[in-house]
């Protein structure tokens, strides 16, 4: 009796365009805001990691070789103020299978963090 | 009798399940993720812009000088940090309250608030406090 069940409910048809219209559409975007949404944490998360960097390195003075400088302009002349500017780059987390073929590269995220420099520059 | 037959007919329903599906749910979805990506982004840099604009400012010895570096930080970070200010792009208002007069004085509490003010939405608001050194 169930094995009969069985195979009548393999060789039923019904449902099938059932999933190629409504499930795989759905899961599809289900994914994409998914990858959205983890990227944007991830950026998030870049820049923390990026600001940290920079202020902790303001603060001790021990600068990278990627660290990038501006000085901020003053009209007092012994007033030495620079803005050290740190990168952070990393990869985007993949959520939506066969992403990176379709862009044809594995995406970055770029993400720079600033802080005051006092007098020690 | 032409409309009961229609409710009856389940021809296309899929189709019609995945558009009653996907545009109330999913379609709003995507919107939110995408405003929350740019509130997220400008309140991060907004903080970071009002605490080191802060910073400068009380490191200047006269308020004169101390505005104009406030202004600089918040107008050179908010390039680097992907804030334009611009005639027709949203702009960085300062605004900067001091407990003492003036303002670079001993133990003077200096609150610098930043709003981002937005073409569409409520504007981004955020504020740093910095206290002026005691040998000031």
């Amino acid at each position: 009796m169930h094995v009969k069940f069985f195979r009548q409910f393999l060789r039923d048809s019904s449902g099938s365009s059932e999933s190629a219209l409504v499930l795989i559409p759905l899961i599809s975007l289900f994914l994409i805001i998914s990858q959205v949404t983890v990227t944007i944490h991830a950026r998030n998360i870049g820049k923390i990691v990026a600001q940290d960097a920079a202020s902790s390195r303001a603060l001790s003075g021990k600068f990278l070789d990627g660290d990038t400088f501006l000085h901020i302009n003053s009209p007092d002349h012994n007033q030495n103020l620079d803005l050290i500017i740190s990168h952070s780059r990393s990869s985007v987390p993949s959520i939506f299978p066969g992403i990176q073929e379709a862009l044809g590269r594995n995406p970055n995220i770029d993400v720079t963090g600033i802080a005051v420099i006092e007098n020690q520059r | 009798m032409a409309w009961r037959a229609f409710l009856s007919d389940c021809k296309g329903s899929a189709t019609v399940e995945f558009t009653m599906l996907a545009i109330p749910l999913f379609i709003p979805l995507m919107i939110f993720a995408s405003q929350f990506s740019q509130v997220t982004n400008n309140q991060d840099a907004l903080r970071t812009l009002a605490r080191e604009s802060a910073r400068a400012f009380v490191s200047s010895s006269s308020d004169e000088i101390a505005f104009f570096v406030a202004n600089e930080v918040v107008s050179q970070g908010a390039t680097l940090l992907g804030i334009e200010s611009g005639s027709s792009s949203p702009q960085v208002l300062m605004d900067i309250h001091c407990s003492e007069s003036p303002c670079i004085s001993p133990n003077s509490r200096i609150l610098v608030k930043l709003t981002l003010a937005n073409r569409k939405g409520d504007p981004t608001s955020v504020s740093a406090i910095e206290y002026v050194s005691p040998w000031a």
